[in-house]
């Protein structure tokens, strides 16, 4: 609020007592003055014997004993001269007139207020001079008409303000009569008005820009983000909820500058689910930071309910970051949730929403057909390649291949052969899938919330429900959330206490066992719909026969486990968080606060196997054995079902003590904070525990009846197994203590300067304590330079400046600086055995990330275009990487702080208002780019096979974490052979091709991640109406496609969803018009990877995505509806592709798996 | 307001003073974590039998036990193939090779016991002192794999000239060893063995078969000086070993039918040792015609009553024969490499026969082959006949013979084609796949395996000419 308006105040003491007294005064005339309360009755006449007090003690009395409140501004009174007083039944004037005289100040009385000014004869005095004031009262309203409480109603040119009420009210006493407001609402536009006795209804229109008066939370503090030296990212709750998602994080996707969405590709690297700016490590988490109000979340992002946040705050730079240090390298994200509003009547809210999924694109993924499946069965049946399966008599053959098998085996005619792969040949395993196994999927939400407060207490509640039944036939979610948030100011608003829980319950549940359709014909069900009988693991023939009757029944018919749920997934989740604070103003401008965060989350997985599953059967059957003699059955395994438990428990304690201490005088602000943190992480759970024999009905198993000590031989083959139904129990715990230091100065509100120190300490383990800790810093500055005398320039009305460079960290808490080793019970001993996970280190330290920020923030033309620039760069030092490292250390690679990189960016946002009448035309655009490099690598890099197939392991220097290199193609040989450039020349010489070191020989493509990423959305609104739709893009960056795969498809589970089958290579002279190499078999790998690797199959990734469209109505209160407001909408989401660089039909966002699902979402909210 | 003071300060208190620092600090990330320190720590360590008890899988891939069928042949891998037909470069390229790095993190593991247990205070104890015993024991068995697979046959007389194999003495990793000479790695491996003689127990492990003991000792040192042809030392240890322990498994009490007739722990059995799991295709027991098959003329040295036919090989419906699960117990198709009697007792019938004790040698061969033989299993039944041999060298013949049938899919027989061939055995293997006809004529420099191209790589040490 206003911070420059000050009241009468107590000179402070050193006795704490009397600091309190006044503190509880002070908080007091705020109350008064903000909630526009009466003081209540006082005496009119003073009495009053003082003798050398200064000015704002004697105000003080004259407050006690008036009622008047005292404005000034705390430069003036400092100066001032004290006072000698005697009078007794004086009047407020004549006392007023005797304190006054002589200083270089002087007074103006108004409705129960003193207005202290300078006397010299200011520009502003001349004005007071000629104007009479008068009394100003109004209202602040949306567009809609609602009240907007809590507005800020300020006197243009003056400290005085105003904050509106719970209906929206307003009143300021003793105004110039020309005076202008400025009123001013989070997430409005800043509205002028000439001042009136009665203005009315003011209206405010929402701001169009998100960089307008935005407050930045970074959960230690919130800022005024035009008084920040860091580089911060808001979303706005209506930005939140223009999309539909259930999982709060995937909301940002597409509308936060400096942050991707990693998406499917077959790199191979590490991704984290977020990235911001980058990715600043190797190997250690690269996952943000999230805060859920004041501290870390560690739960799942899929239990905060969307729709009880309020704000989303990204944090990029070291100055906005940093203080969060050792966890922040990979930025934070900062969610703030719904709270209550002080003095507003209760509100209730409800929003539904239902979103419908089209079935998965199964064609999308380019696929051998069935009759060239079927081809290349023949050929490998024909060269012997399932000989040793036909051969062991019971291992799963193709329903081609037993076909090809009876008709050599002469039980099948040729007609009949003919006839039957003739059928197979017009089977498309996607039709049974698409029948069978997917469906449209149906997400529903719904949230109902209530929120209000009174004068010293406000609450929020709600409660949501979300049913999510997804494309996977047996796949569905449930979700519960309950949040209630209560905050209370006693002791006249000295002290405040908040408490507040978020509970959630999610319930997913989906088949235990996958249904495999193995073969491009495969059919699970017959013309009349009934199940038929796939091959598995075992040859129907054989499943059929084996055991004669005397075991369960092996054969395996996906569409009964499909329809009858005979294997189930169960997983719960219940997590909550209990989060309470305390803090108290101890003086003015220094406020000590306590926070405590408690949370707990349990997830507890249950996979059932009822007996009938064939998954049961199969485990029961697999050790089953026959008594030759006596036909006895013995099933070591005991005939039931088997139900595997897993349950993993996350509890965390956050408590953090604060002080906060802001000061101001003449043309200085100064404001600090410091603290310590301690958090405690303990993530205990078990695993592995299995219940053999296990009846669902009653929940009993026979456990007691199985041998963990036997290796039982299997029913088939020559392989035995054992049983174990051994729990593994783990434990993992973090702990850590940190201090933390942050600072900020202002000069003018034109200069800012910031600094932030923190020390993290946590148990890393086998380090000696002191090595625990590590200190980051950072330092930011800005300027507002529009604030400058100098600065005239009408066309750009705002501008500013920041810079800011400093430290963040990242945490891997995996790795020692000792030899460390885990223990587990693993051993066919019986015993508890050890494995090294971590050779010793002596030289380990921590990762760093050094940032630079340089941003500027702008507004044309009173926001017709407003944005932001960031240029930044982030280099980590000291990464952990791995090395290769010679095998007779008794590693293949080594961990260690081997790794630099460099990741340098640009960051923009611009927002316009194109069209700005009736109809309102807005844009938003995104823009972020960003190159990285790897600028040190310690030890050398293995084969160029490595640095083409896996180079993220082992990256080269000079070149991004994610590059894509490839073998320089050479064509075929004209035996189909593929070639690749080996010392200058094609070779086939695939072993020499792979082992080289000469990276020459390779093609660098570029980075296999956008380097140039954004979005651009444009919100049309007339009347009711909203339209908006928001249109992606990624550039800049190269894909390895997937083409055809000798090895895969000739492997023993063959792959057949691959491309170019038809374009190989199948007789000379094909060398000319194609790069796909013939089938050989057998195959070699090497052979198959110089294709697979090579510069040919690289494709350009640039993309433009149409990624949702939005389209809502919102109902003015009107009389037909008994609802304040409703607003209707519909959201259509992942609409596809606008242009691709590639012309393979290859979504460059799906390279592996299938697209993003295209969805339509019907929502509603309304406030009652 | 006092109580409002009272609650600032013990929070502030609290927060200053609630824990230890350090204490809080030193909770370990992870409960299962841990710094070995303890003896138990290290007994933990050695007991990992998914690290330890392993020996290398080429030489069984290019001995001569088995030959591969054609379509199972192409089936395989490149270092697969490649053994199986005695290339020159087997590896090519393909990683890492389970024959080198498994057996140094072996090494690995016992110098990081034998480093962490040397700053230990309980070292001293007896219990301190087995474990020194057990990671020295280990370490031996691992050294001697990889210089019998990597390295020359010893031969006493070049041993000092023949490259060696990187002796990794402690478990730091910002190192690199040399290969130094053939002669520097035996001394060490018998000089750690001579350590740990007197720090193992005397009798053979029970049930945790995979502990060294004195008697798993002895027969190492044996199989070791068999392999230098230091027949004297072999037959000195392997009378140190019977006469500590002796007893055979009477073949006639096993169970025929099934494809695993031995039990872990057996009665044999003294150190329990696999073959690693990687190119367990060309190596591995299987019942099924998947894999491996026992070579024709090695099934046509088995008489009918041996019961060694009937329990270490499943004959096919085509008449093949596929190798049944060895002594290595467990559920492991990996052959068993380790250390039983019967070996023993053929090293000491070959040491005496070498020594032209005729008699003595073939009155130790029918004290085990007498355990082999069914006589019931013809008709008319056929007691067993003791051996017969009128010279030493046609004893020796025999007892060679009934090595390589009892210790058949041991890992043992590419080793024993090495040391015989060096003493003139004059063996050429051939085999044909697809048509092609591969041999392998005697001392073949193709006998000691290509060092991994990695370690070439990475850590500059000399490649094996081949």
């Amino acid at each position: 609020m206003n911070l420059n308006l000050h009241y009468k105040q107590g000179r402070p003491r050193h006795a704490l007592h009397k600091f309190l007294l006044v503190m509880k005064l002070v908080i007091i005339l705020i109350t008064t003055a903000i909630l526009q309360v009466s003081a209540g009755t006082y005496a009119q006449t003073i009495t009053l014997n003082r003798t050398n007090v200064p000015l704002e003690k004697v105000m003080k009395e004259i407050r006690q004993q008036t009622g008047y409140d005292f404005f000034y501004d705390l430069k003036l009174i400092k100066n001032a001269k004290h006072v000698n007083i005697n009078v007794k039944n004086a009047s407020l004037d004549e006392v007023l007139d005797k304190c006054f005289a002589g200083q270089s100040l002087t007074y103006k009385i108004g409705d129960k207020v003193v207005m202290i000014k300078e006397k010299a004869p200011s520009f502003l005095d001349k004005v007071v001079q000629v104007f009479q004031s008068i009394d100003v009262k109004g209202r602040v309203v949306d567009e809609k008409g609602n009240p907007l409480p809590g507005a800020s109603i300020k006197v243009k040119g003056t400290d005085v303000t105003a904050i509106s009420d719970a209906s929206g009210a307003f009143f300021l006493a003793a105004v110039d009569e020309k005076a202008v407001l400025v009123i001013s609402f989070i997430g409005y536009e800043v509205k002028e008005v000439n001042v009136g006795q009665d203005l009315g209804d003011v209206a405010l229109s929402i701001a169009v820009g998100e960089l307008n008066e935005v407050e930045v939370s970074t959960g230690y503090q919130t800022l005024n983000k035009e008084r920040a030296t860091g580089a911060f990212v808001q979303i706005s709750n209506s930005l939140i909820n223009r999309s539909v998602g259930t999982n709060i994080l995937e909301r940002l996707d597409g509308i936060t500058s400096s942050l991707i969405f990693p998406k499917s590709s077959n790199i191979g690297a590490p991704r984290s689910s977020i990235e911001i700016r980058g990715r600043s490590t190797l190997f250690s988490s690269a996952e943000p930071l999230v805060i859920l109000d004041n501290f870390p979340y560690e739960g799942e992002y899929n239990n905060i309910n969307p729709n009880d946040v309020e704000s989303i705050t990204v944090l990029t730079d070291a100055a906005a970051a940093s203080i969060w240090g050792a966890r922040a390298g990979n930025g934070v994200i900062v969610i703030t949730t719904k709270k209550g509003k002080l003095n507003t009547k209760p509100q209730v809210n409800f929003t539904g929403i239902v979103n419908i999924g089209d079935k998965p694109d199964l064609y999308y993924t380019p696929r051998l057909t069935s009759e060239q499946y079927l081809e290349v069965e023949r050929f490998l049946f024909d060269r012997g390649a399932f000989n040793t399966i036909i051969n062991n008599g019971y291992g799963a053959l193709s329903p081609a291949v037993e076909l090809m098998l009876a008709n050599r085996n002469g039980t099948l005619n040729a007609t009949d052969y003919a006839a039957g792969i003739e059928r197979l040949k017009g089977m498309d395993s996607r039709v049974q899938q698409l029948k069978y196994q997917f469906r449209t999927s149906v997400n529903q939400q719904y949230q109902a919330s209530v929120s209000g407060g009174g004068t010293n207490q406000k609450y929020f509640l709600s409660a949501g429900y979300d049913k999510n039944l997804n494309s996977d036939v047996n796949s569905n979610n449930d979700r519960v959330t309950l949040n209630a948030n209560n905050t209370y100011f006693l002791l006249n608003n000295k002290l405040e206490i908040n408490a507040g829980i978020i509970l959630t319950a999610a319930k997913n549940q989906g088949l235990g066992v996958g249904v495999g359709f193995n073969y491009p014909y495969t059919q699970i069900a017959d013309e009349n719909g009934n199940p038929l009988v796939v091959a598995n693991v075992l040859r129907p023939s054989y499943a059929t026969t084996a055991g004669n009757g005397k075991l369960l029944d092996w054969l395996y018919c996906p569409l009964d486990e499909i329809n009858n749920r005979y294997s189930t997934l169960t997983s719960t989740l219940m997590d909550y968080r209990i989060n309470t604070s305390l803090s108290y103003k101890i003086l003015k401008g220094l406020k000590a606060s306590a926070y405590y965060s408690y949370s707990r989350g349990n997830s507890e997985s249950r996979k059932l196997d009822k007996v009938e599953s064939y998954y049961a059967r199969n485990e029961i059957n697999k050790l089953a054995q026959i008594n030759p003699a006596t036909g006895a059955v013995f099933n070591p395994l005991p005939v039931g079902g088997i139900l595997e438990t897993m349950s993993s428990n996350i509890v965390s304690h956050n408590g953090r003590f604060q002080l906060n201490y802001s000061h101001e005088w003449k043309r200085h602000e100064i404001n600090l904070l410091s603290g310590t943190e301690i958090r405690t992480t303990d993530n205990p759970g078990v695993g592995g525990n299995i219940f053999y024999g296990y009846n669902p009905d009653n929940s009993t198993n026979r456990n007691a009846a199985v041998n963990t000590n036997v290796d039982y031989p299997l029913f088939y083959g020559s392989s035995t197994s054992r049983l174990v139904f051994q729990p593994n129990i783990f434990e993992n715990n973090n702990r850590n203590l940190s201090y933390y230091f942050n600072s900020s100065y202002s000069f003018d509100a034109k200069y800012i300067a910031s600094i932030s120190v923190r020390r993290d300490e946590s148990n890393l383990f086998g380090v000696s304590t002191n090595q625990k800790g590590v200190p980051l810093w950072s330092a930011g500055v800005a300027w507002n330079v529009d604030k400058e005398a100098f600065y005239s320039f009408d066309l750009l009305t705002k501008l500013k400046l920041r810079a800011s460079y400093g430290y963040t960290g990242n945490v891997n808490n995996n790795i020692s600086a000792y030899l460390t080793a885990d223990s587990q019970n693993n051993s066919p001993y019986g015993l508890v055995v050890s494995n090294i996970i971590n050779p010793p280190n002596p030289s380990l330290t921590w990762e760093k990330v050094k940032n630079l920020n340089f941003g500027l923030d702008f507004s044309i033309k009173k926001d017709i275009v407003n944005g932001s620039i960031d240029v930044w760069s982030k280099a980590g030092v000291d990464l952990i990487g791995n090395s290769p490292i010679a095998p007779q250390t008794g590693l293949l690679q080594f961990t260690g702080n081997t790794a630099n990189t460099l990741t340098k960016g640009l960051d923009v946002q611009l927002n316009s208002v194109n069209i700005n009448k009736k109809i309102k035309w807005l844009t938003t655009f995104i823009y972020s780019y960003q190159r990285s490099e790897v600028t040190e690598y310690k030890v050398s890099n293995g084969s160029n096979f490595n640095v083409v197939s896996s180079n993220y392991n082992n990256p080269l220097k000079g070149y991004p974490f994610y590059a894509l290199f490839s073998f320089k193609y050479a064509g075929l040989d004209a035996t189909g052979n593929p070639q690749a450039i080996l010392n200058g020349a094609p070779s086939i010489n695939y072993a020499g091709v792979r082992n080289s070191v000469n990276r020459n020989e390779l093609t660098y493509s570029g980075s296999a991640v956008p380097t140039s990423f954004g979005s651009l959305r444009n919100t049309i609104i007339y009347k009711g109406i909203d339209f908006s739709f928001n249109v992606t893009y990624k550039l800049g960056y190269y894909f390895r496609r997937n083409s055809l795969n000798n090895s895969t498809l000739y492997a023993t589970a063959p792959t057949f969803t691959m491309s170019d089958y038809e374009s190989r290579w199948q007789k000379p002279g094909d060398e000319a018009i194609t790069n796909v190499p013939s089938l050989i078999y057998p195959t070699t790998a090497a052979r198959t990877s110089i294709y697979q690797y090579s510069d040919v199959l690289v494709e350009k990734g640039d993309h433009v995505r149409l990624r949702d469209i939005r389209l809502g109505y919102t109902f003015n209160k009107t009389k037909y509806l008994p609802v304040r407001n409703l607003n209707i909408f519909c959201y259509v989401n992942n609409l596809g592709i606008l242009w691709k660089a590639n012309h393979k039909n290859i979504d460059p966002d799906a390279v592996t798996g299938l697209p993003a699902i295209r969805s339509v979402a019907f929502g509603i909210r309304m406030d009652l | 307001m006092k109580t409002y003071k009272l609650i600032i300060y013990t929070v502030l208190l609290l927060m200053i003073t609630s824990c230890d620092k350090a204490e809080f600090l030193d909770k370990k990330p992870s409960a299962s974590l841990v710094v070995p320190t303890k003896l138990e720590d290290f007994r933990r360590l050695l007991d990992n039998t998914n690290i330890f008890n392993f020996t290398g899988g080429l030489a069984q891939m290019s001995g001569d036990d088995y030959y591969m069928e054609n379509a199972q042949y192409m089936a395989g891998i490149t270092t697969q193939r490649n053994a199986y037909i005695w290339a020159k470069d087997i590896y090519i390229g393909e990683g890492p090779v389970a024959d080198w790095f498994q057996l140094y993190r072996e090494v690995f593991y016992a110098n990081a016991v034998l480093d962490g247990l040397g700053k230990s205070s309980e070292i001293e104890t007896a219990e301190g002192q087995y474990i020194k015993g057990w990671a020295l024991f280990a370490r031996a068995y691992a050294f001697y794999d990889l210089a019998r697979g990597f390295c020359k046959s010893y031969d006493a007389a070049t041993a000092n000239q023949d490259l060696g194999i990187p002796l990794r003495l402690t478990a730091s990793i910002d190192y690199t060893a040399d290969r130094g000479t053939l002669q520097k790695t035996f001394d060490q491996i018998l000089g750690d063995l001579a350590t740990a003689e007197p720090l193992l127990p005397t009798t053979r492990q029970e049930f945790y078969q995979n502990r060294p003991s004195k008697v798993a000792l002895y027969a190492l040192l044996a199989r070791i000086y068999l392999d230098m042809r230091n027949y004297t030392e072999a037959e000195s240890y392997a009378d140190k070993c019977l006469n500590t322990y002796n007893q055979l498994i009477d073949y006639n009490t096993v169970n025929k039918t099934t494809l695993n007739p031995f039990l872990t722990p057996n009665d044999e059995l003294i150190y329990n040792v696999s073959q690693v799991a990687a190119y367990s295709s060309f190596t591995n027991a299987s019942a099924a015609a998947t894999g491996a098959k026992v070579l024709p003329q090695l099934i046509a040295t088995y008489s009918d009553n041996d019961l060694r036919k009937v329990l270490y090989f499943t004959k096919l419906v085509d008449n093949t024969y596929t190798k049944k699960n060895g002594y290595y117990g467990f559920g492991s198709t990996y052959p068993f490499t380790g250390l039983a009697t019967d070996e023993v007792y053929l090293i000491k019938a070959e040491c005496l026969a070498r020594r032209n004790q005729t008699q003595t040698a073939l009155t130790t061969l029918d004290q085990l082959l007498v355990k082999r033989w069914n006589p019931g299993a013809t008709n008319p039944s056929k007691p067993y006949q003791n051996a017969v041999a009128s010279t030493p060298e046609e004893a020796l013949s025999l007892i060679l013979l009934e090595r390589r049938k009892e210790l058949v899919w041991r890992g043992l027989r590419w080793y024993d084609l090495k040391r015989l061939n060096k003493s003139g055995a004059n063996i050429t293997l051939t085999r044909t796949v697809n048509g092609n006809t591969y041999s392998l004529p005697p001392n073949d420099l193709r006998y000691v395996f290509p060092i991994p191209d990695d370690e070439i790589l990475l850590s500059g040490i000399q490649q094996n000419l081949r």
